[in-house]
Parts: structure tokens; C-alpha cells; sequence
């Protein structure tokens, strides 16, 4: 944790904010960066108050919420893990001719746009949040990730991967690790994890989606397509549809996703197999999904989605309290009897999680 | 010594291992990468998740009969850990 709070632990609380408001822009500079290193989503929060101090309030003169507009800033990071980074495209300004920096941009503005047109939710704390990305992070480095408070884009190494960036769904998966952070959170170990991750691929799938214009059984259902590089043997990272099928490679193994309870891994890495038990969860969101037909999100999507906001999911809910959930919501939404309840339920049952 | 640094998680959530055994080095190399063990204090290493889809790594150190394990997390991995991460993947790549 000593990565984590460094001065945030030295500076009494508070501080800071009154730094960032009331002193000269030097110290305000110091401020914000310092704030900007506490890596969560509250601290991003406070950062974004900060940042929109004295402008008006986002109502219109009848109290409405105006339209959604993403705010987005995109940092290159110049292949470097520790550097403050170069601000290379804010928002408004017209596209760089780098592939990475205008992905990770046209990329946030579609989760964006998915996020508050299909659910009117504003950004990633629903409070039209600020939304950072850093590209070119790292040598080589075959990684995206949410690192609390902004989505970090590496290049890849060009053996194995591409660069981070190439796929939508990768960039709306890790935005949405920010909306789980703000709604659950669900902690980040085994079935919970497993859990969180599952939410990320289901709407990055879904950002993708919807960016395309396609019905459920238009989709692809994979996540990271694009991602393996030239030669590799696979079509993406993942498959929701058919999860453990998505690569075999000499080099890279092979796709270990389970796509039933029976064959649930238990392991210590990777926390606890969150990205390879995410595969249950996966298929049972693609089976209501292609059961219902036309667009995913409204009304699959929307299932998971007020699960993901509901109040009794806790930090270390699993795999059958969230589908306890998925069905009981579809149920107030659409009716008892509803084919959305029923495919909800049935989803559930075909991959081995007992409500 | 034989040290290993098993790499999971990461987006993709693919494993990868490295490992060096002190034996196949020159003798200030193997001096550098015991002092690097000693800094880390594997034993005393506290290191929860920070984020998501950050790289976990297994570090495995087997000295005779004796053993030392920790489990790490990007974001969240005292320097001297790094450091020694660091180095296992350097050698061992090289």
C-alpha cells in the first residue's frame, strides 16, 4: 500500500482541497497531483469537484440534467510506468493522427455516450466525472488496466498483443471497473471477483454493441477481438458465447474459461481465477441476451445493470447472490411471469448456478 | 537459491513464469540477487488488490531447505519487491 498513499498519508486530510482551492496556481498544480495519486474513486471524485469549482451547476433553468457530454483527457505516458505523462488530447481537440491517444479517445466517448444513452447514467460516478486515459504506458507492456481512478493503456509487445487500445470492448470494460467501484463495490477475489470482472466484459460488450448498432445475435460476443497479434492462433481473449474457446496457441496456451459451475477453477492466481471463472457469468448474460433478441442492452442490460445498482449486492456477493438478483429485478421490471424473468432464470440454470 | 516469479492476471489473465537459479550466474550477479531477496523481506510482504486488472506475481524463493513465498499486486508492491520482480524477469529473459 506504500504505492498508494504516499504524501495522501503525510498531509492531514483536507488539506489539500483548501490547497487547491484557495492557493496561487503553483499550489494549486501541487494540489491537484497530489490528489491525483491517491488512486480511488472517491479521491477522483473530490479531484473532479475541485476541477469544477465556481462553474455552474449542470441543470438546466427548468432543473433538468442537460444532455450528457463526456469530459475526457488523454495522457502519454511515453512508454514510461513512473511519469506524470504529456496531455495530448483533451477534450474538443481534434484527433492526433496516434492511433493509441485517439482510440483511448473516441473509445471513452463511446462508453460515455453508451453509459448515458441507454441508462442516462453520467459517467463513471453518475456526477459527469472527468474520465483520464493514459496511453503508451509502459515498454512492450501487454496490459490494460483500471488503476482506481483512470484506464491505463500499455502497447503491447507486437509478438503476443497489440496495442490495448484496438478493441472498444477493452476500453468500455475498464471504465466499467469504475462504475462497479462506484456502485458495489465488489471486492476483487474469487467468486466476487470473478463477478466484477464478468460486469466489465458484459458491458464492454455491450459499449461495443452498441457503438455498432447490433442485435444480440449480430454481436461477436468477444472480448479483445483484434487484440492477439498477427500469427497468434485465436479470435479474441474471450468468448461470452462460448467461453474456453477464444485461443489455442502454442505460445500462449489455451483459453481456460469454464462455461458451467462444474468446472468452476480454484487457484491462487490471478486472485483467484477472476478472469477465467468470469466465463460462468458471461455465458449466462449472452444466454438471456440471444434468448431475448434485439438489443442486448435494453433489456438484458438493463437486468444487470439495476443488479449492479442494487443496494443489497454487497462487497463480497458471488455468482448466485447476483442471480438472485438479475431474476428478481427482471421480475419487478417486466412481471412475474415475464419471457424476460423466465429467460433470466433459465440462463442461470443452463450454467450451474442454483438460485 | 532458486527463485521463481509467476505473473498472473493482467487483462488477458494469462500465466507466465520466470526463474533464475543463483548457480547459473556469475558470483556478483548471484551476490546482487541475494542482497535483492534480503531487501525484499518476502516474509513481511502485505499486498491486497489495487484496481482491476492489474498483474498479481507468486514470488518463490527456495534456498536449501528453506522456503520463502509472498503473493504481490501491481499498484500496490513495495520498491524493494519490485525491484527484485524486476530483475528475475531481466535475467531470466536474457
Amino acid at each position: 500500500m506504500s504505492h498508494r498513499c504516499s504524501l495522501h498519508c503525510i498531509v492531514p486530510p483536507g488539506m489539500l482541497e483548501r490547497v487547491a482551492r484557495h492557493g496561487d496556481d503553483d499550489q494549486r498544480a501541487w494540489a491537484l497531483d497530489t490528489l491525483s495519486k491517491d488512486h480511488s474513486v472517491r479521491s477522483a471524485r473530490a479531484t473532479n469537484a475541485l476541477l469544477m469549482a465556481g462553474k455552474p451547476k449542470r441543470l438546466d433553468v427548468l432543473g433538468r440534467r442537460p444532455a450528457g457530454k463526456a469530459k475526457r483527457t488523454i495522457f502519454d505516458m511515453g512508454n514510461e510506468e513512473q511519469s506524470t505523462g504529456k496531455l495530448v488530447r483533451g477534450e474538443g481537440d481534434k484527433a492526433t493522427g496516434d492511433a493509441a491517444t485517439d482510440e483511448a479517445y473516441d473509445g471513452l466517448g463511446s462508453t460515455y455516450d453508451f453509459y448515458w444513452e441507454t441508462f442516462q447514467r453520467d459517467s463513471i460516478d453518475d456526477q459527469g466525472l472527468h474520465l483520464v486515459g493514459w496511453v503508451h504506458y509502459g515498454r512492450d507492456y501487454d496490459n490494460a488496466f483500471w488503476d482506481g481512478q483512470r484506464m491505463v493503456f500499455g502497447d503491447g509487445d507486437g509478438q503476443l498483443f497489440n496495442r490495448f487500445t484496438i478493441s472498444l470492448d477493452v476500453i468500455g470494460h475498464e471504465l466499467t471497473h469504475g462504475v462497479t467501484e462506484d456502485e458495489g463495490p465488489l471486492d476483487y477475489q474469487a467468486q466476487s471477483g470473478a463477478l466484477n470482472e464478468s460486469i466489465s466484459d458484459v458491458f464492454g460488450s455491450l459499449v461495443k454493441q452498441h457503438a455498432l448498432g447490433q442485435t444480440a445475435d449480430q454481436a461477436d460476443w468477444l472480448i479483445g477481438a483484434g487484440l492477439l497479434a498477427e500469427g497468434i492462433q485465436g479470435k479474441a481473449l474471450r468468448s461470452m458465447a462460448e467461453p474456453g474457446t477464444a485461443f489455442d496457441d502454442p505460445v500462449l496456451g489455451k483459453d481456460s474459461q469454464p462455461a458451467h459451475m462444474r468446472d468452476y477453477v480454484r487457484t491462487v492466481d490471478d486472485n483467484g481465477g477472476v478472469h477465467t471463472n468470469s466465463g460462468i457469468p458471461n455465458r449466462a448474460f449472452y444466454l438471456v441476451a440471444t434468448k431475448l433478441g434485439g438489443s442486448a442492452w435494453d433489456r438484458a442490460g438493463r437486468i444487470w445493470y439495476e443488479s449492479l445498482r442494487d443496494p443489497t449486492l454487497s462487497r463480497t456477493s458471488g455468482f448466485r447472490r447476483f442471480g438472485h438478483l438479475t431474476e428478481r429485478v427482471a421480475k419487478r421490471l417486466y412481471g412475474e411471469g415475464s419471457d424476460e424473468a423466465k429467460a433470466v432464470g433459465d440462463a442461470w440454470e443452463q450454467v450451474g448456478v442454483k438460485l | 537459491m532458486e527463485i521463481s516469479v509467476r505473473r498472473t492476471g493482467g487483462f488477458a489473465g494469462i500465466a507466465r513464469t520466470a526463474r533464475v537459479r543463483t548457480d547459473d550466474l556469475d558470483a556478483p550477479a548471484a551476490d546482487e540477487l541475494r542482497a535483492l531477496v534480503r531487501e525484499a523481506d518476502l516474509p513481511a510482504v502485505k499486498s491486497e488488490p489495487s484496481g482491476a486488472d492489474r498483474f498479481q506475481y507468486e514470488i518463490h524463493v527456495r534456498d536449501g531447505d528453506r522456503e520463502q513465498r509472498a503473493i504481490v499486486h501491481d499498484g500496490a508492491m513495495p520498491d524493494p519487491v519490485r525491484r527484485l520482480v524486476d530483475r528475475v524477469q531481466v535475467l531470466s529473459s536474457g
